[in-house]
């Protein structure tokens, strides 16, 4: 057997990007040992109450709680693929909002310099769905009278385009971890996660970079610019298939979880094994 | 003397330890050794993080330290009177990157003032009359130098380009062209000094005004100042708002005059808010801006000539045979 590769993977992503979602769907397959990539039975995580509450809606067809703000737990799971090969993966489960303000307050506390010292692959949850489109003279024009008159009354907004945010957080990120962006970054390998890709009614074969390069174009140059193209790969995500409420779907409870959800590869094929997605995560074809 | 810290070009609360590089503002020896009294206690300062080391908003002098610690950016002077729709020109390209264009072969590859062109996209795009927001930085040279808004530029072949451009109130150049020693003139003089490229900005609308006739005497004398000391850097000529039709003979009454004194680069581009048929007055602000940089990229110093009439120095005589 190989030695134990350790594979720390920070999940990055503001509030309601669906991370909780898929950190349970994908432990779920894991812990399934029905997918690529199994749960090392003689090693399961002592302590399961990261997932507790979600499994527990998500078991009954409901939407998992938005996680508390001041929550910060990680999970270290030990798994194997099919080969036998056993990776360590790391990641750790907090609200959203600490990385909005890690944009907004232009910092990084002590925590999170921990995480991002210590992580060896990046994964960016984008929800394009929730995405502001923008406004500007480019795809606008000019605008009228009457919206300069109430435009001048305003205050300027506090918030940036997303596209300057993600720009902002991918570019505090690599200068808190060290990293020069003078020539391709090769680790942290990158994945950008488009979640929720069924609220995005698309056609079948749609691939997500190009989705990406239309939604969010200077993000996607950023990218394409500062990562080696192969620590790079944008995938879609749809963690659960179909969006959740607080009312029970009986789909979900008659089927079990593990039998929804699935990732749309580089290519735009769509494979229902999420364990997979670890190939990606880590960086390996 | 900046906020808390006694040291004249450290900004701590803004973009951390300049001088000393500490993680803690506390334990610096420097940080909030003024007479001011210290508003926080020890306490929130331990918590508060490790900040990076850029503010997001549009650059004084001292911010560029950042920068050009590991690489000469390429400075571009934007030039022109009062509201020759010079930000405009600067809030156009942002918004142009933002949708993904592409500088000659050069895409986006970051950006240390994201909020100052999120600043000036939102402002000038939208408001008829704007006055142009300095930066804190900034104000304590007030009037010293100009607003700088930083990009990243990165090639296929993976080469990368800082570019600079400044962001200042057009009156500078106006008390600038009437007197270059005058107080009111320091931060014009500035970006001359330092700037690698500038593009002087003729305003399609004020040209052809009621104002016409000074408009074209002031844009002349801006051009003059300019043309002075301007050695082999280029000056792209941006005719603004070109969506408005401009005669003939204005136009070249301006270039005449220009021509009048001749310079090594010289190019005329027309732009506009509106992009125009096909999109041309959008591209001529992206090709205005990657001229600059082909000047410059072709602009490099001669090799200096060395003589190869000393037979006994070794190295200088392996040269004349090969050469």
């Amino acid at each position: 057997m190989n030695d134990m590769e350790k594979h720390n993977i920070l999940i990055i992503g503001g509030p309601n990007t669906g991370k909780t979602h898929f950190g349970i769907q994908l432990y779920e397959r894991i812990n399934s040992r029905q997918f690529e990539f199994k749960i090392d039975p003689q090693n399961r995580p002592s302590d399961l109450s990261i997932f507790e509450d979600g499994l527990k809606n998500i078991y009954n067809g409901k939407r998992a709680a938005h996680t508390e703000a001041s929550a910060n737990r990680s999970i270290e799971l030990k798994i194997t693929d099919e080969k036998n090969s056993e990776v360590k993966l790391a990641f750790p489960d907090y609200a959203g909002e600490q990385i909005t303000s890690i944009v907004d307050n232009r910092k990084v506390n002590d925590l999170w310099q921990d995480y991002i010292k210590n992580s060896t692959s990046w994964v960016l949850f984008i929800r394009l769905n929730e995405l502001t489109t923008l406004e500007d003279i480019v795809n606008k024009g000019i605008p009228s009278a009457e919206e300069i008159q109430k435009r001048n009354s305003q205050p300027p907004p506090v918030k940036i385009s997303e596209a300057a945010f993600y720009v902002e957080l991918i570019q505090t990120l690599a200068y808190i971890k060290g990293l020069s962006t003078y020539s391709p970054i090769v680790e942290p390998n990158l994945t950008v996660v488009l979640s929720c890709w069924d609220e995005l009614d698309l056609p079948e074969d749609q691939v997500p970079s190009t989705l990406l390069q239309e939604r969010l174009p200077m993000l996607f140059d950023f990218l394409n610019n500062n990562w080696q193209n192969e620590s790079l790969s944008i995938i879609g995500l749809s963690s659960t298939e179909k969006s959740l409420t607080d009312d029970p779907d009986e789909d979900f409870m008659d089927k079990e979880p593990i039998n929804f959800g699935y990732f749309v590869d580089k290519g735009g094929s769509r494979n229902k094994d999420l364990t997979s997605l670890i190939w990606d995560f880590i960086g390996h074809e | 003397m900046a906020g808390n810290c006694s040291q004249p070009k450290c900004y701590p609360e803004d973009s951390g330890c300049n001088i000393e590089g500490c993680i803690n503002l506390s334990d610096c020896k420097f940080y909030g050794k003024n007479e001011a009294p210290i508003k926080e206690d020890k306490q929130a300062l331990d918590d508060e993080g490790h900040r990076i080391s850029w503010t997001g908003n549009s650059m004084g002098l001292n911010d560029l330290n950042f920068l050009t610690a590991s690489r000469k950016p390429v400075i571009i002077g934007v030039t022109g009177v009062a509201s020759a729709g010079k930000t405009t020109f600067l809030a156009t390209l942002y918004c142009l990157i933002r949708q993904g264009a592409k500088i000659g072969e050069y895409s986006f590859s970051g950006s240390l003032t994201l909020n100052g062109w999120e600043d000036i996209a939102w402002y000038l795009s939208w408001k008829s009359n704007a006055e142009i927001q300095f930066p804190d930085h900034t104000t304590n040279n007030s009037g010293r130098v100009p607003g700088l808004l930083h990009l990243t530029l990165k090639n296929k072949a993976g080469k990368n380009i800082d570019l600079i451009f400044t962001d200042a109130p057009g009156e500078w150049f106006d008390h600038w062209s009437n007197n270059v020693n005058s107080e009111n003139a320091i931060g014009a003089q500035w970006i001359y000094e330092n700037c690698d490229g500038f593009l002087l900005f003729a305003d399609n609308d004020m040209l052809s005004g009621s104002q016409r006739g000074n408009a074209k005497r002031q844009l002349k004398q801006v051009a003059d100042r300019l043309i002075e000391n301007i050695t082999d850097r280029p000056i792209g000529l941006i005719w603004s708002k070109s969506d408005l039709e401009l005669t003939h003979q204005t136009k070249e009454q301006i270039v005449t005059h220009i021509e009048a004194t001749p310079f090594s680069h010289f190019n005329q581009f027309e732009t506009s808010v509106q992009e125009g048929d096909k999109g041309k007055f959008h591209k001529a602000i992206l090709e205005s801006v990657n001229w600059i940089m082909e000047v410059l990229e072709l602009n490099h110093n001669t090799l200096p000539k060395i003589s190869v009439a000393k037979p006994e120095d070794m190295f200088l005589s392996k040269r004349t045979i090969n050469e």
